[in-house]
């Protein structure tokens, strides 16, 4: 296959470099890594519609050609065509694990866009169980989907597998007190904040936390105690070892503080 | 973090004896490790910290994995061995002791394939210590051609860089796609002598795309701390993580790939991450500049699908509020660096001076250095952003950014240098000369504290007395053992000034007097000067200032 020079296009904005492909397409006309490279910036440009016919050629040239049946796809649910993309979908052959992951993410987001939030939920799931290396962004959106089906224990779950699998990434665990407070899952929210004070020792937004989820469920002695434990870890703490953000906290303690002794 | 596989699926070309050799070894006829096997990658080094270290290569067909190491090349006296078949191997060490210098060897049970007295890493400082650090930092170094090698050489002739303590990556690795023969070839060949002493953190650009298959690509090239192994809190993903090195908390993002709202999981990470930070210094990394007029322009949110934008308007306040120092990127093949700034979140021509925390050039011999209030990171005080995109070629553009007090359409790469509550930055260009030069320091900093020098280490170099100086000041310091000591003077750009020292000298202390001439004999300007103790592969830093003779 004849492919182009390394690096002839590689560095140029968008527009330049959209140029130099068109230039190297001219030369290479059935070349498909060039049409694919030429399709995934177009689509970056905000040219989607150039990008398909990209992908068009492409499979005229290989029909089993699976990025460019998922590229196709991702244009079609982009513009709204969910038939045209579910289409695209079915007719693309099996790629490898990476690519049968990012399948089951757009047939998850297909889905999503018709308010499938079961089925999105279940596409999803599939990507994740055979994507060599899923990310937190994939958890946080099983998390999305469950509680868009009004399922906030099933998101909840999804986050701890994500947790787990992840090697207890912070950000789904916040994300999951964040479900709990919001769902009064109040024993789900302070397990999570056990687990953030084991590697945020003497954290004061750990334990301020802990106050938002005492308050959430109206628990006010108990919100209040923990409120005062943070800014005494504050107050404690030698000015020149505090974090930026425990300035910002202790005003907003104070602040909170001050408020629930108000009578 | 793909590490090893069982069963690599890269296909490798066999010899007729190959062949032979790999149906004995699946038919379980021939022990693996008996296979003759080549290097054909690294070693190199990943995940640096206090009491380890990750190291990796690659062969040319699948062995077991052994790293033995010693305190000196000719006594490698223990190793960590991994017995699964691979191509592709990775062995954490661990169980070493913080701030040492260790010799290495990889390759299998069987067989030494890489050793000698360039195999070798020093462990990072004890956590919580401060020790002066150096940092090299390449952008957009991918390139093919001279240009690139030019910008390696011109570092690797720069003083202090066989002492880089890491060195980092600012995406765009290898043109155009980050294949593995692309990387293999701009990335491992040619940094193959630095790559096996100095551990690398990268982060990911536009062009090192992601490949299907196994062992092709960015991230499987590379061994991120998720966790948070090496400081700071777990991300869960190699594409954005942090990591800690002696009084510094680095922060790597991904621009490229990851969700860049506000509160998606990289940004909810990082607000937390830097809650939980107490390192004095910060500086975060990242592939799209938040601020370019270079051959990209931030301002156009059609440009790189509007990264630089969302990067500029989500992740810069949280970054702020959470006392960042320094933000490096890449992308614009220029170099470009701002004032010292806080709050600009819009396009350019947002820019006034209420964010401008100093509008100075931050060059100690010109505006003087920029200061911040305190040794720990406070919110809002300001932060320096650089695009020193231009390790591989140069690519122009208008340059003409308002935040910015240098733009140059310049190859080179930038050196940093923290020193307890100075960090030292300069622009080097492939000819070896220093294009731009600032400072930032840290509780009004012309003083030298005692934190320069690890607290707990028995070699100790005292501040200098007087200082500043006009005519003579005078050095003490302390040696654990008898040995080799060298005790020199640099200047900030780490140009070497004059050597004080240079031989074996007995346990105990001593004392040494400079009279602020160079080596030739001849007085140096007035100006900042590091002194710098090396003795038995320890390094210990003061700073002192030398005035005009006619003022003292």
């Amino acid at each position: 296959m004849l492919t182009a020079p390394a690096s002839v296009f590689a560095h140029a904005p968008d527009a330049q470099q959209i140029e130099r492909l068109d230039a190297e397409i001219r030369v290479h006309p059935n070349d498909v890594d060039l049409l694919l490279r030429r399709a995934g910036v177009l689509k970056e440009a905000g040219r989607p519609e150039d990008a398909a016919r990209d992908y068009e050629h492409v499979l005229a040239l290989d029909p089993h050609r699976v990025e460019a049946h998922l590229g196709q796809a991702i244009v079609l649910l982009d513009r709204g065509d969910f038939a045209a993309a579910q289409h695209a979908l079915d007719a693309c052959p099996q790629g490898d694990a990476l690519l049968e992951a990012q399948r089951w993410k757009i047939q998850s987001e297909v889905f999503r866009a018709q308010h499938f939030y079961i089925e999105a939920a279940k596409a999803l799931d599939h990507s994740i169980a055979i994507n060599p290396t899923p990310r937190p962004e994939d958890y946080n959106q099983r998390a999305d989907l469950a509680m868009a089906a009004g399922l906030p224990e099933e998101a909840l779950a999804a986050l701890e597998r994500g947790i787990a699998q992840l090697n207890g990434a912070v950000a789904l665990r916040w994300r999951a007190i964040d479900i709990a407070i919001q769902t009064q899952l109040t024993q789900s929210a302070l397990v999570q904040l056990d687990h953030l004070e084991e590697i945020m020792p003497g954290s004061a937004l750990v334990c301020a936390r802990r106050g938002d989820v005492f308050a959430a469920c109206g628990r006010n002695l108990e919100a209040n105690a923990a409120w005062t434990e943070a800014l005494a870890r504050i107050e404690s703490t030698p000015p020149s070892e505090r974090s930026p953000a425990d300035q910002s906290l202790e005003e907003r303690l104070r602040r909170d503080l001050a408020m629930e002794t108000q009578p | 973090m793909r590490i090893i596989r069982d069963v690599p699926r890269r296909t490798v070309t066999h010899s007729p004896l190959g062949k032979l050799l790999l149906i004995l070894l699946f038919t379980g006829i021939a022990p693996a490790s008996s296979l003759a096997a080549n290097l054909t990658r690294g070693p190199y080094l990943q995940m640096g910290k206090p009491n380890g270290i990750t190291v990796r290569w690659r062969t040319d067909s699948s062995t077991n994995s052994r790293v033995q190491y010693g305190l000196t090349p000719g006594n490698l006296d223990h190793h960590v061995d991994n017995s699964s078949q691979t191509t592709e191997h990775e062995i954490a060490v661990s169980g070493l002791s913080s701030n040492t210098l260790y010799y290495y060897s990889v390759g299998s049970s069987s067989q030494v394939l890489a050793s000698g007295v360039d195999y070798k890493f020093r462990t990072s400082p004890p956590a919580g210590t401060v020790s002066p650090t150096r940092i090299w930092i390449l952008g957009d170094s991918g390139e093919t051609g001279q240009g690139p090698i030019d910008v390696r050489d011109a570092y690797y002739d720069y003083p202090g860089s066989a002492d880089t303590d890491l060195w980092i990556m600012l995406g765009d690795n290898a043109y155009s796609t980050g294949t593995d023969s692309e990387y293999q070839s701009v990335v491992f060949s040619r940094f193959n002598a630095f790559l096996r002493h100095c551990p690398l953190w990268p982060t990911r650009g536009n062009h090192d795309e992601m490949h299907s298959g196994s062992n092709n690509d960015y991230y499987d090239f590379f061994t991120m701390p998720t966790g948070g192994q090496v400081g700071g809190l777990p991300s869960g993903s190699e594409a954005y993580y942090s990591f800690d090195f002696s009084n510094v908390h680095f922060v790597c993002l991904d621009s490229e790939g990851s969700n860049r709202t506000a509160s998606g999981p990289m940004l909810s990470w990082l607000e937390l991450d830097l809650d939980a930070t107490t390192r004095p210094w910060i500086i975060a990394f990242w592939h799209h500049p938040p601020y370019t007029k270079g051959s990209h322009d931030s301002d156009d949110s059609g440009d790189s699908g509007g990264r630089m934008r969302d990067m500029r308007q989500n992740a810069l306040p949280i970054l702020e509020q959470g006392g960042v120092d320094l933000v490096l990127s890449g992308h614009s093949h220029s170099y470009e660096r701002s004032m010292l700034i806080d709050g600009h979140y819009g396009t350019s021509n947002t820019f006034n001076s209420s964010m401008i925390e100093d509008g100075g050039d931050g060059d100690p011999s010109g505006d003087g250095a920029y200061q911040k209030p305190n040794s720990v990171g406070a919110p809002h005080k300001g932060a320096v952003y650089t695009v020193a995109g231009s390790s591989g070629e140069t690519s122009g553009g208008p340059l003409n950014h308002p935040v910015m007090v240098t733009s140059l359409n310049v190859m080179g790469s930038m050196v940093l240098d923290v020193n307890g509550p100075l960090l030292n930055a300069v622009f080097l260009d492939s000819n070896g000369n220093i294009r731009d030069h600032f400072q930032i320091t840290k509780g009004g900093g012309t003083d030298t504290p005692q934190s320069f020098n690890s607290p707990n280490a028995g070699l100790s170099l005292a501040a200098p007395a007087p200082n500043p100086f006009s005519s003579q000041t005078s050095f003490n310091f302390s040696l654990p053992t008898a040995g080799h000591v060298r005790l020199v003077v640099f200047d900030v750009a780490g140009r070497l000034v004059a050597t004080l020292a240079d031989e074996r000298k007995s346990e105990g202390r001593h004392h040494v007097e400079w009279n602020g001439k160079d080596s030739a004999g001849n007085r140096i300007p007035p100006g900042t000067y590091f002194v710098q103790l090396e003795a038995n592969g320890e390094r210990r830093t003061q700073k002192v200032v030398l005035m005009d003779a006619a003022r003292g």
